[in-house]
């Protein structure tokens, strides 16, 4: 074998590959069609609405590599069982007849640079945390924006789990790193921030969040992947009967 | 023997002598300075490994907190320690197999420098909390310019000593070699302007790092470590390769089916359903180029099991060989749709990827490392005892990683995240003990690599013993094959 039929051997084999599985669907990707919400004519197209400084927060994220433990994706039952662990896949309240629990869909990461789907799941999938985050808050008496940033402080505060009797949920075998580096010791001046999540009155000293884990809590907020989508992409079960999607 | 047959002989030493003297510097500092980033990265996994089951360790400062060190441990293990240990490699392996002195190894030593000093730079910015968040791609994204161009420096004068080489046949480890050094550029480039540069769609992006892991193992990685063992297999064991004609079908089959895999990494995900097939399929299929060349490998050695248990050299190349036909099989089990049903977020990733850079391509490094060092310094390992516990803590603790964390943890995992009505305890405490058995193994193979490190740099200081044996893993001196202890230098000064 000569050099240039080496060379050529290698140019076909690497190119076909590369061109078939990063160039051409790298193309079709990028210009994904506005789709309509329904067949019908006078349909709305869809649009996936975001909010929050999501590019700094996914950036905060990635830098302390969250992925290494926590997903951002929901599969479909054929792969996983995600959809139906409460809370993960989106909102399910037979009671009100509401379900939006659905899969991933391509437009789920929009104003982020890049898709944090994860490598290994020793914490929970983060796709709706924003929901979990509203339910925990209520139940602990504080604001959903207060409870991440105390999680994020200390995640195995049992103070910030409370059951439906009141009691405190034991949650010392979380093995989820806490981020001090995010957060600042400084003198308890006046009333104090109302973001403090610790005040120490003898010390009159005051623990508060960073503009890294305010940006962070508001990425980790907004969370929320379960909008009604258009009925191409809706793949969503829907087991109570008559239920909406929204 | 003839008179023309002891001069060629001798004009052979002689110019392996100048070809090993030409590239002294630039091997040792690849190989030292990979092994000292190579204990770092250990000491940071296990530090990292400690945190999975025991997360106040050493407190939760920020420079090391759990995100942080387990990426800094497995790009220091990538970039610090396979991509150097290769360069050594590839560098020497190539001008001995084209019987050509190298002239530029300043130029290597230059970039060698420079590729030290991104890497270092790189995971002080990821421990400082400035990392990149895409997976085996940490490092802050200026690095990785600096990284390409300090591997041109280098590459470039590989294919030229390939291009200028004296001896008509090319070996089977010349194109494995030559595979490796144009891959690297074309995947290493690619993944990092879709990823890091263009504005492309999120997903893609992260599909493109998926491909981009893989791409490394299979097309950088695997290669260099294939051609070392070919290479050690046949000049130690003093045997032609078993099969030429396999061993070249075995390169085509890892060129044309190794470009296609990685996507299965997004299996689930809304990107278009063929990346993930094509992606699960080659991830399988790559095991067929992997087999080929480790049997191949294998039956070179056959019958020669006293020399695979004495030579260092050729024992760390047939046990990392092993590794390949294990991560052959590893690729059937986790990249099969059925399986990725339990396995996909689990241990098995990062378990894939212990078996893929340290069982196979470590210890075939290893196995290049103990055969190159001694006849680039003109000095003998100094101690058989610290080769022996560095082979067997490391397949200890690779095994156990693999056979135990990896297989049974990554199953038993997936299996408690699927019991979706359970709290998320008890997934996490379904991983417990892998996560703690991970940790004892990691122990066992920083120990070994710890001494590994001080053995190989008392090498480089040329403080290796002076003797005309090399040192083999046998514990009777008595019945050294090479006869009589003597000094080298004094034989070399009664030869001249």
């Amino acid at each position: 074998m000569t050099f240039k039929s080496f060379l050529i051997g290698m140019l076909a084999s690497f190119g076909s590959a590369w061109l078939f599985v990063i160039a051409i669907p790298t193309a079709k990707m990028g210009s994904l069609e506005p789709l309509k919400m329904s067949a019908e004519a006078d349909a709305e197209y869809y649009q996936r609405k975001t909010s929050g400084r999501l590019l700094n927060g996914s950036e905060i994220y990635s830098a302390n590599a969250c992925y290494a433990c926590h997903t951002q994706l929901i599969r479909p039952t054929t792969l996983g069982r995600e959809i139906w662990r409460v809370d993960s896949a989106g909102i399910c309240d037979p009671a009100v007849r509401l379900d939006t629990r659905r899969e991933t869909s391509p437009y789920d990461f929009q104003g982020e640079a890049y898709a944090q789907i994860g490598i290994n799941r020793m914490g929970q999938d983060l796709s709706n945390f924003g929901y979990r985050a509203e339910v925990y808050a209520e139940a602990a008496g504080m604001t959903p924006e207060m409870w991440v940033l105390s999680h994020l402080y200390q995640p195995r505060n049992s103070a910030l789990h409370i059951g439906d009797g009141g009691q405190k949920i034991n949650v010392s075998w979380s093995n989820c790193p806490s981020q001090p580096q995010m957060f600042d010791k400084t003198p308890l001046n006046g009333q104090g921030s109302k973001l403090a999540i610790a005040t120490d009155l003898e010390d009159e000293t005051q623990i508060i969040p960073s503009e890294q884990a305010i940006v962070l809590t508001n990425y980790l907020l907004s969370l929320k992947r379960d909008d009604a989508l258009p009925e191409k992409l809706d793949h969503s079960p829907k087991q109570l009967e008559g239920a909406d999607s929204n | 023997m003839s008179n023309n047959s002891q001069i060629s002989c001798t004009q052979d030493a002689a110019l392996r002598s100048d070809i090993d003297r030409s590239l002294r510097h630039p091997v040792m500092f690849f190989f030292t300075s990979g092994a000292a980033w190579l204990a770092l990265s250990l000491l940071l996994g296990v530090i990292a490994s400690v945190k999975t089951h025991s997360p106040e360790f050493l407190g939760e400062g920020s420079w090391l907190q759990y995100g942080r060190t387990f990426t800094a441990h497995l790009n220091l293990m990538i970039y610090g320690w396979g991509a150097q240990a290769a360069f050594g490699v590839v560098i020497w392996l190539m001008a001995r197999l084209s019987r050509k002195p190298s002239k530029n190894a300043g130029t290597m030593l230059v970039a060698g420098h420079v590729w030290n000093l991104a890497v270092g730079i790189g995971t002080l910015g990821i421990l400082s909390g400035h990392g990149s968040g895409k997976h085996w791609m940490n490092f802050p994204t200026f690095v990785w310019p600096v990284l390409l161009l300090a591997y041109a420096a280098i590459a470039i004068w590989v294919i030229v000593t390939f291009r200028v080489r004296k001896s008509e046949d090319v070996y089977i480890s010349q194109w494995y070699v030559l595979g490796a050094m144009l891959w690297f550029p074309w995947v290493y480039l690619t993944a990092n302007l879709f990823v890091n540069v263009f504005d492309i769609h999120p997903l893609m992006a992260a599909a493109i790092n998926g491909w981009f892991r893989h791409a490394l193992i299979f097309l950088f990685f695997t290669p260099i470590a294939i051609a070392s063992s070919y290479y050690i297999a046949a000049k130690v064991t003093g045997r032609p390769i078993s099969n030429a004609s396999y061993a070249m079908g075995g390169f085509w089959a890892l060129a044309i089916v190794g470009p296609w895999a990685g996507m299965q990494m997004l299996s689930g995900a809304p990107i278009p359903d063929f990346l993930e097939s094509v992606g699960s399929a080659a991830t399988i299929l790559v095991g067929v180029p992997l087999i080929i060349a480790g049997v191949n490998i294998l039956k070179t050695a056959s019958g020669k099991a006293e020399t695979v248990a004495h030579s260092p050299a050729l024992r760390f190349s047939i046990a990392g060989t092993f590794g390949m036909i294990l991560l052959a099989a590893a690729g059937v089990i986790f990249a099969s749709p059925k399986s990725l049903q339990f396995t996909q977020f689990s241990l098995a990733n990062y378990g894939y990827d212990v078996l893929a850079l340290y069982g196979f391509f470590s210890m075939s490094m290893f196995g290049a490392i103990y055969f190159i060092v001694p006849r680039i310094t003109r000095r003998e390992w100094i101690s058989g005892g610290m080769i022996r516990s560095h082979f067997w803590t490391s397949i200890y603790g690779v095994l156990f990683i693999f056979l135990f964390c990896t297989l049974l943890g990554a199953f038993q995992q997936g299996s408690a995240q699927r019991q979706y009505t359970e709290a998320w305890e008890f997934v996490v405490q379904s991983t417990l003990p892998y996560t703690i058995g991970m940790t004892v193994a990691w122990c066992f193979i920083l120990y070994a690599n710890i001494f590994f490190f001080f053995h190989l740099a008392l090498m480089w200081l040329r403080l290796g013993r002076l003797s005309s044996h090399p040192t083999l893993l046998t514990r009777e001196h008595g019945s050294n094959p090479h006869g009589k202890e003597g000094n080298v230098e004094d034989l070399n000064e009664a030869g001249a």
